[in-house]
């Protein structure tokens, strides 16, 4: 067990590594974050120099990314160049709300598609199933962009059941949360009634049955404990996305976390904080990706930590 | 001797496009207490949904549409789905035909065991745990009380069957029903495992239902024997009189495809032709167009026909009234030997 975390701890390190490249690189062919600062005003090219020799961006590009590379390892991921707040402090501070967001939309997610997903199965070929597959198709068709604008005007707006934005509560992350995990309870659902019917048909289910179980007992305790497994990987592998997903969630409902605070330092050009930001998000998904490979190995006694079945 | 399992002309049909075609077609056979009683026949012919029809697990698209089946005098088919579950694992269980894939591989094989016998009894958890390890104990599995704690994909398939006959007589059922259950298996493995199913018959004296398409499973493990062949029953008889003197040419058929070391035969015969499926039934006698003796009478279809006190034959060969049926007797037993 000891030895597949460390083999899994180097990997995910050298994806960070290539992630920090990507993300170093590509903020810099954005624009020159100077020329931004002194947008309103005419400066002199002194003022512009020192500033840059301030910020460290005299040096060249590779030297940059070193010296970058050398704070991350201490996790400083160095100060906002608006308002010179310590940027790992800021994103520490944010990513509270974010994960939180992220966990409501998984929760979302699988509280809709576990049932709907096992009913469609256990029904399949009738109007359950049918209606199951309708919401499916239709949970993945709507842009969570859109989908939040509707809850919010719907049950902020017209029907004044719930807010709209910020975070003072458990009742704000509903919306929130709701919009973020429709498209994942979407395709959810199909992987749930697709990996049930593949699990309904094997024999260890007729055997329960001969064993004279409740059938909720077959379907619940034994079909779907087997239909979690491909399940739970791909939550974990999607968790990605959906932490994609909540900067725009973000956005539509003022939600403080770290995508707004992306969003609002790329509008800036303040590079620290978009670096430091991202490399935290990505830093979350690699753990969760761990975390579910983990999980993995205890959930399915065939898997033994260390690779492979045996 | 009781009759622990009646089964009467058991009728099981498929829905296909709102068409009904019936898989199995009035069978009737019963099981004596402490007997074995093979089903055997070629693979399509019915086995396993008359089976599975039995325990009340058919397949979705497939039903019961006619027929009696009664265990220990009770009539099944009229038991309500709760109370037929519970006869499952308690008055009858059932045994497959691939071990590798019929226990739950996220399970212990403990809980797996442990699970049924707290389905039907009001044992604790710690008494179901001893119960599970003397089954296994029984059964002949080493380290008993490791394997108790092991997953399925941690045995061979020999053992994970042992297992499967451990936790199927868990609860003392009086019929337990053997779907192939060595089929999947090495030769060696088989002739333990059907060794181990006699001893546990003999010590809890129960019924069994053999079903194989083996007759050296049949020879070694059954009293009396069903043959079917395109969901109907063709022959019956005790395992003497099949080996002996087998009546319908069917029967003969897969008797002769032995091989057989006494009798000096240049080639194994085999019947010709293929086991017809549900869409192009032949009318009259199921197995006219495969057979060498078919003559006009076989285009009606024949009845069950007493041969003797112990067997039966559908075939109109054994016609009492027909004056033709002793030259017929004669010629099937000429046709055996040509
Ligand atoms: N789900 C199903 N839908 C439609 N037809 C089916 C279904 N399951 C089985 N059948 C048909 O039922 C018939 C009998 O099948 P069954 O499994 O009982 O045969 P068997 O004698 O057990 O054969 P084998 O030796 O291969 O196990 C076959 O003709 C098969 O095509
Ligand atoms: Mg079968």
């Amino acid at each position: 067990m000891l030895q597949f975390i460390i083999r899994r701890l180097l990997h995910s390190i050298l994806v960070l590594l290539a992630i920090s490249v990507i993300i170093f690189f590509s903020i810099r062919l954005t624009g020159d974050p100077v020329t931004v600062m002194f947008a309103a005003g005419e400066p002199s090219p002194e003022a512009i120099e020192s500033v840059r020799e301030n910020l460290g961006l005299d040096e060249p590009l590779p030297v940059q990314y070193l010296v970058f590379l050398k704070n991350l390892a201490t996790f400083d991921l160095g100060e906002s160049f608006r308002t010179g707040l310590p940027v790992t402090e800021m994103v520490v501070d944010k990513m509270g709300a974010t994960l939180l967001l992220a966990f409501g939309g998984v929760f979302v997610a699988m509280l809709i598609a576990f049932p709907v997903g096992i009913l469609s199965a256990v029904k399949r070929g009738t109007a359950v199933d049918f209606f199951g597959r309708i919401f499916s198709l239709i949970g993945i068709s709507f842009p969570n962009f859109w989908l939040g604008i509707m809850l919010i005007l719907i049950f902020s707006v017209n029907l004044q059941w719930l807010p709209a934005s910020g975070y003072d509560g458990i009742e704000y992350l509903i919306l929130p949360s709701i919009a973020l995990g429709m498209i994942l309870s979407g395709i959810l659902a199909r992987l749930v009634r697709s990996s049930m019917l593949e699990n309904l048909s094997q024999q260890y289910v007729s055997t329960a049955r001969s064993k004279g179980l409740k059938e909720w007992v077959v379907i619940m305790r034994h079909t779907f404990r087997n239909a979690l497994i491909p399940t739970i990987t791909f939550l974990g592998i999607q968790f990605g996305s959906l932490l994609g997903g909540t900067v725009i969630i973000e956005q539509v409902f003022s939600w403080p976390g770290v995508g707004r605070m992306i969003i609002d330092a790329i509008n800036q050009r303040d590079y620290p904080v978009i670096q430091g930001g991202v490399i935290m998000l990505a830093m979350i998904m690699v753990l969760v990706n761990l975390l579910v490979d983990i999980s993995y190995s205890l959930i399915d006694p065939r898997i033994k930590a260390g690779g492979g079945s045996s | 001797m009781s009759k622990v399992l009646d089964v009467k002309d058991l009728e099981v049909s498929v829905k296909i496009d709102n068409e009904r075609r019936n898989i199995v077609n009035k069978v009737s056979f019963s099981v004596n207490e402490g007997e074995t009683l093979g089903i055997v026949g070629e693979s399509g012919c019915g086995k396993s949904m008359t089976s599975l029809s039995i325990m009340d697990l058919l397949p979705q698209a497939l039903s019961v549409t006619g027929g009696s089946l009664t265990l220990n005098g009770e009539e099944l088919t009229k038991l309500s789905k709760n109370a037929y579950r519970k006869k499952r694992g308690k008055e009858m269980a059932m045994i497959f035909q691939e071990p590798m894939t019929s226990l739950n591989p996220v399970y212990t094989i403990g809980f797996q065991i442990v699970e049924l016998v707290r389905n039907h009894t009001k044992k604790s958890k710690k008494e179901a745990y001893d119960r599970a390890l003397h089954m296994l104990k029984l059964v002949g599995i080493p380290r008993a009380d490791q394997v108790l704690h092991e997953y399925p994909h941690q045995l061979s398939g020999g053992m994970r069957q042992r297992v499967m006959i451990a936790m199927a007589l868990s609860c003392n059922p009086g019929l337990l029903i053997a779907d192939e259950p060595t089929t999947a298996l090495d030769v060696t493995i088989q002739a333990q495992i059907l060794r181990l199913m006699q001893s546990l018959q003999d010590e809890m004296n129960m019924s069994i239902v053999m079903i194989t398409h083996d007759l050296g499973v049949v020879a070694e493990t059954c009293d009396r024997v069903i043959v079917m062949y395109a969901g109907e029953v063709v022959e019956e008889a005790t395992v003497e009189e099949l080996f002996e003197s087998p009546k319908h040419p069917y029967t003969k058929g897969l008797v002769a495809s032995v091989p057989n070391m006494d009798k000096d035969e240049e080639y194994l015969s085999s019947i010709s032709g293929t086991v017809p499926t549900p869409e192009q039934m032949p009318t009259g006698c199921r197995f006219a167009p495969r057979c060498k003796h078919a003559f006009e009478a076989c285009h009606q279809t024949p009845p069950l026909f007493d041969v003797n006190e112990q067997s039966k034959s559908r075939c109109w060969l054994y016609h009492e009234e027909a004056s033709n049926v002793q030259e017929g007797r004669k010629e099937v037993g000429a046709g055996n030997h040509s």
